[in-house]
């Protein structure tokens, strides 16, 4: 069998079919280290067939060899690629990362088990991510979120408000899921197919209540998938108290896949000739301002650190809302610049939150004070990505702000450039909670109370793990050309401009 | 920082006064410093009459002593106009500390 | 990137004091300070080996990037913030506090990087790293009223980067480069350009102009004693140098300078903490180099920034001594000091050098810059203008010139007798104040440093005529101040607090805030706890026949967020439906 022919379904396939082994491993290392290189393994396959798209254009693989509109295909274009080399490559990183936090915070016992939900949900949003069937996806993304569900809850050992979160985040999952299938059931009853690309021509011209209601569904489905303000309360507990190394995971991923995910069925499945796609894309506009200063307000008030930078991920869940809003190539682009790159970011922090964690046991703002003395690698580690999440330049937070300001500024209208002027304001909110952070580390190690004493060093992995993710952010602040040329490329894919694409 | 040199001055009145006679404060000082003043002012003055700009820009600048009359004028204007401004923003030194 | 390259990048003032500032944190204490002043030299010592015209470029993402732009207007500034820098090391010298030292040499760093930069985005990265290590200052006091102020000053200076920021992006937009060069605050219709009016905004918040201009008399008076005279140098001039390089000839930066130049005369005259005169003092000096840049012409140019090369000297001196007599005795306030010329002699004749200096009596260093800014309103025939900048200089002379050494070391006894100011400190005041001297007697290394060179060969500071209108603007203005005391009409310094423009913001605007939130906190528990009794009530009664015990109070939340998914889903629905 040809490898690069069956390249396509790879990616899927060796996760989902390592994750029953992790069950079967011995508690303890071996489960972990079976996790990392399925990591290393995936990711390395994603960067394969990213450089495939690249060079030979889109990619489709029939499933089992059944063909469309019959069978399930995948169907990966640049878009996809980008999106699934992120999710591989921050897997990379963060199932390294995750051992001794794991070792700390899980039962010994269920290691296995936890590694095995880890890798289904990797599996998950990985499916979620190169399938081209509407009803795949929700599959894949209900394997996901079960398996995160899961993880979630198994903070428990730590805090049991982790409980109580999952639960929270299994109810609202189980509702957006539902609202999405429901409303793929209705497209399904207007088609009579579940092929994206089918879809997208039989929806050609059809305006009815059934076709409508269908478009609700599904938007408002996804938009709970990706904390859409108001539909976020789920999401600052379930990052709050699931294990460090899940939130780091979670954080950089689960979100960015549901964003993915909304932009293919905006802009492929429905697409422009679609009459009220334009209603849909102001409502983002409106609920994507909404969402930069609420949240970010919120998070400025947040005592707990990973209550904050949840928070902070909802307001960022924003500005990508504000790009898709625009509907224009350099909009979505700068969208998908801000997935990538805030992927990076957040990894970044919730990482050095989860060595703060494992060393000093809490993740409130007064376990940080005198950090910068502490655990100085970790302490500057925390300062870089805040710096890259405010928008300084060389760093990636750069780069999105800039594209995405350039987007706003480009399409010109009265309301963009007031938005304009809204994305930077509600940086100064971000410089405000960051250097809230960042002034508490900067004060002396405190000399009584429960995080006085001698801190031991964080583990070596966990600190090297951290720093490569910080020097990501670095490294493409500075050389930021492969991912926006991506993302505009996909981009164009994705609103058609680019003619001769299927889709 | 200062305790053993400022005791003194701080105890009784006697002492201060016996104290605070510094040179600055002598009286053959005081009048000197006004008297050179005033000549000064009268020597600045006379020569506007004798050193004229070339070309003046403004009529104003042509008059000899009209830098010594603005600067005086403006001055004293600052200082009993500026004063009244104090009934308008002044507060209690506490102001802020009370409403923060 | 080749090793040198590297070098190449690493070599110029902003990256090595910032470097240098990270040693100096890593330092140990004793040898903090020797190693910050080495670092100075250094610096300088790199600085003398740039020529005019070096330039350092690359490409990043497709933009080009100027880290370093070395001519004849940066070279003026970097060689003043090099000296100002280094007195400010010696003259804090028994400071060993880390983030002190560290901010001592990262904030001038940043200001110089800012005045090297040849790109927008570089300017940008400098601008708010100027804004983030000052800070630092604000904060170094520890207490709870410099933390507010620092959060305030803080705020205000990312606003200012954050305005910044949107006009290089329109910048951009517009002209497809990020090169640092002259904009027109109007297009031709007369029309304000919005891209260029951010970035006058930007730099307008940066140079304190009036009623954006409170920051500097809220913050910098909070900072330690080495903390306020670092602060009064580097972000007001950075900003006057964007002036210079970006809006020279600005017709609108007359009237803002000439305004400028007003309103803090009588805020002077009315403060009592000294320190804070001297912060009025800022806005006032500012003024009349913005006022020179709005003229525009090489003469005024030339007058604008070398009158802030003398006033960075002059203005520090003045701090300092301000400072040193806080140090000796805990106070900057007029009503807590007076009579200290007994005990501080030397201090006290260093402080008169500076007030002359800043005064522009003939024979120091604000006289021989200064004419050339009147003689710009004078060229233009603007009266106005021209009577204004008469009339500040009275004020300067009252406030600066005779306030600060007046109520310091003479007016009434405090019966203060401190010990004379510690050695750094008057090495560093003695350095300023021959330095004012030099350039106040023999002008023609400053004025080298110009850029328009056409302009100031034939330039004589010293005519007769010159003298004359000075010695007579001044003495009669002494005279004025002698008789007022003589008669008792002087205002006796009393402690307050004046209002300024910031009452707006720390008082109604707080009040407001609060309101704002407490209302949307108000109106969320109205609506929230209407829909938490709605939903809970089904649920309980649900509960009470079907459900088992406990689960409830857990199940609330889940609710709320399900009822949520309901309101989107029904607007979406709504609105689709509607939308035929």
């Amino acid at each position: 069998m040809d490898f690069f022919a069956q390249l396509p379904a790879l990616p899927v396939v060796v996760p989902f079919v390592a994750a029953p082994m992790a069950l079967l491993m011995p508690p303890g290392r071996i489960p972990w280290l079976w996790a990392v290189l399925v990591s290393w393994v995936s990711f390395g396959l994603s960067l394969l067939l990213l450089e495939q798209v690249w060079v030979n254009g889109p990619v489709t693989y029939a499933m089992g060899g059944w063909a469309a509109p019959l069978g399930i295909i995948y169907y990966i274009d640049l878009a996809n690629a980008l999106v699934l080399s992120l999710v591989t490559g921050i897997a990379a990183v963060v199932f390294p990362y995750a051992y001794n936090s794991v070792r700390d915070e899980i039962n010994h016992g269920q290691t296995p088990g936890f590694y095995t939900a880890l890798l289904l949900c990797l599996a998950g949003l990985i499916g979620v991510t190169m399938t081209g069937d509407a009803f795949n996806v929700f599959v894949f993304l209900e394997v996901s979120s079960l398996a995160t569900y899961t993880l979630v809850a198994m903070g428990a050992g730590r805090d049991r408000r982790a409980l109580t979160a999952a639960f929270n985040y299994l109810v609202m999952g189980t509702i957006g899921a539902t609202f999405f299938v429901i409303g793929i059931g209705l497209l399904y009853q207007a088609t009579g197919t579940l092929n994206m690309l089918d879809l997208h021509e039989r929806l050609a011209g059809q305006d009815n209540r059934l076709v409508k209601a269908a478009f609700a569904f599904i938007i408002t489905g996804l938009g709970l998938k990706l904390a859409m303000l108001p539909l976020h309360l789920w999401l600052p507990p379930a990052y709050t108290y699931a294990p460090s190394a899940i939130t780091a995971f979670l954080a950089a991923t689960a979100t960015k896949v549901a964003v993915y995910i909304m932009l293919r069925f905006l802009f492929t499945v429905f697409g422009f000739d679609f009459p009220f796609l334009k209603v849909a894309l102001d409502f983002f506009l409106v609920l994507g301002i909404a969402g930069m200063f609420i949240a970010s307000l919120a998070a400025v008030f947040q005592d707990d650190v990973k209550m904050l930078l949840a928070y902070s991920s909802v307001a960022q869940i924003g500005y990508m809302l504000l790009g898709i809003s625009l509907g224009t190539v350099d909009g979505v682009a700068a969208s998908l610049i801000h997935v990538v790159n805030h992927a990076f970011i957040k990894a970044a922090l919730f990482m050095a939150v989860g060595i703060v964690v494992l060393r000093l046991g809490s993740h409130q703002l007064r376990a940080f004070q005198g950090l910068a003395t502490r655990m100085p690698w970790t302490s500057w580690g925390i300062v870089v990505a805040g710096l890259s999440l405010v928008g300084v330049p060389a760093t990636v937070g750069f780069v999105s702000k800039f594209a995405l300001l350039s987007a706003v500024f480009a399409k010109g209208g009265t309301m963009e450039i007031i938005a304009g002027f809204l994305i930077l304001a509600s940086s100064l909110l971000a410089v405000i909670y960051m250097m809230r952070v960042i002034k508490v580390m900067l004060q002396p190690v405190p000399t009584d109370g429960p995080f006085a004493g001698p801190v031991a060093a964080p583990p070596l992995t966990m600190r090297l793990m951290l720093w490569i993710m910080v020097g990501v952010n670095i490294y493409f602040g500075l050389q930021a050309q492969p991912v926006i040329a991506i993302a505009q490329k996909a981009a164009a894919t994705l609103l058609g401009v680019d003619s001769g694409e299927a889709f | 920082m200062a305790d053993h040199d400022a005791r003194p001055g701080n105890t009784d009145a006697g002492n201060k006064k016996a104290d605070s006679t510094g040179w600055a404060d002598h009286p053959v000082f005081v009048r000197g410093f006004l008297w050179t003043l005033y000549i000064s002012c009268a020597l600045a003055a006379g020569a506007g009459f004798i050193w004229q700009k070339k070309k003046p820009h403004f009529e104003l600048e042509a008059f000899p002593v009209f830098f010594a009359i603005y600067g005086f004028v403006m001055f004293a204007l600052i200082v009993l106009v500026g004063q009244h401004l104090r009934k308008l923003v002044g507060r209690s030194e506490d102001y802020y500390r009370e409403r923060e | 990137m080749s090793v040198n390259s590297l070098l190449a990048f690493l070599d110029n003032p902003g990256i090595i004091l910032t470097l240098g500032a990270f040693l100096t944190v890593l330092a140990p204490v004793a040898l903090r300070r020797p190693i910050m002043l080495g670092v100075v030299a250094f610096s300088a010592f790199r600085l003398w080996g740039m020529e005019i015209g070096d330039s350092l470029a690359f490409t990043l993402f497709d933009l080009e990037i100027m880290p370093v732009q070395y001519d004849v207007l940066s070279r003026l500034f970097l060689v003043v913030f090099h000296i100002a820098a280094g007195l400010n090391v010696i003259y804090s010298w028994m400071v060993k506090d880390r983030s002190e030292c560290f901010a001592a040499l990262a904030y001038p760093a940043a200001a110089m990087g800012g005045v090297l930069a040849g790109d927008w985005i570089t300017l940008f990265i400098w601008w708010e790293l100027a804004a983030l290590t000052s800070v630092f200052l604000v904060w170094a006091p520890q207490t709870r009223e410099s933390y507010l102020s620092g959060l305030r000053y803080m705020s205000i200076q990312i606003a200012s980067g954050v305005i910044l920021l949107g006009g290089i992006v329109l910048v951009f937009r517009e002209q497809d480069s990020l090169a640092i060069g002259t904009l027109s605050l109007r297009d031709g219709g007369g029309n304000f350009n919005i891209a260029a009016l951010m970035l006058f905004i930007a730099l307008g918040i940066k140079s304190a102009f009036p009623m954006l201009h409170n920051w500097v008399q809220d913050a910098y008076p909070k900072a330690t004693i080495g903390g306020t005279i670092i602060l009064s140098v580097f972000t007001t001039k950075l900003a006057v140098y964007m002036f210079a390089r970006v809006f020279v000839g600005t017709p609108e930066l007359i009237w803002i300078g000439a305004i400028m130049t007003i309103f803090p005369i009588f805020f002077a005259l009315i403060e009592n903490d000294l320190r804070k005169v001297l912060t009025y003092s800022i806005n006032n000096q500012v003024g009349f180099m913005i006022v020179g840049i709005g003229f525009g012409t090489a003469a005024s140019v030339n007058g604008a920034v070398g009158y802030a090369f003398g006033n960075i000297i002059f203005e520090s001196l003045l701090f300092m001594s301000v400072g040193a007599a806080m140090y000796r005795t805990g106070t900057s306030k007029a009503t807590e000091l007076g009579g200290l010329y007994r005990t501080m002699p030397i201090t006290l004749f260093f402080c008169l050098i500076g007030a002359l200096s800043i005064s522009a009596f003939p024979g120091f260093a604000g006289f021989v810059t200064k004419g050339l800014i009147l003689d710009g309103a004078a060229e233009a025939h603007n009266l106005i203008i021209w009577l204004i900048l008469l009339f500040a200089s009275a004020g300067v002379l009252e406030h600066a010139g005779i306030k600060i050494p007046y109520f310091t070391f003479f007016a009434h006894d405090s019966g203060k007798r401190p010990k004379e100011a510690p050695l750094p400190m008057l090495i560093a005041m003695g350095i300023a104040a021959f330095l004012s001297v030099v350039i106040g007697l023999y002008p023609q290394p400053l004025f080298a440093l110009l850029p328009h060179q056409a302009h100031i060969v034939d330039y004589n500071p010293f005519t007769a005529y010159h003298f004359v209108e000075q010695l007579q603007l001044l003495l009669f203005a002494v005279l004025a101040f002698a008789l007022l005391i003589k008669f008792k009409l002087y205002p006796p310094e009393v402690p307050s607090t004046n209002l300024d423009v910031d009452w707006f913001y720390r008082i109604p605007g707080r009040a407001v805030l609060f309101a704002i939130i407490g209302f949307v906190v108000a109106a969320w528990r109205v609506v929230w706890g209407g829909l938490q009794k709605l939903v809970g009530s089904i649920v309980e009664r649900t509960h009470r026949t079907h459900g088992p015990e406990g689960a409830l109070a857990r199940s609330w939340p889940v609710g709320f967020m399900a009822l949520w998914t309901a309101v989107v889903l029904g607007a979406a629905l709504i609105v689709l439906f509607l939308n035929q």
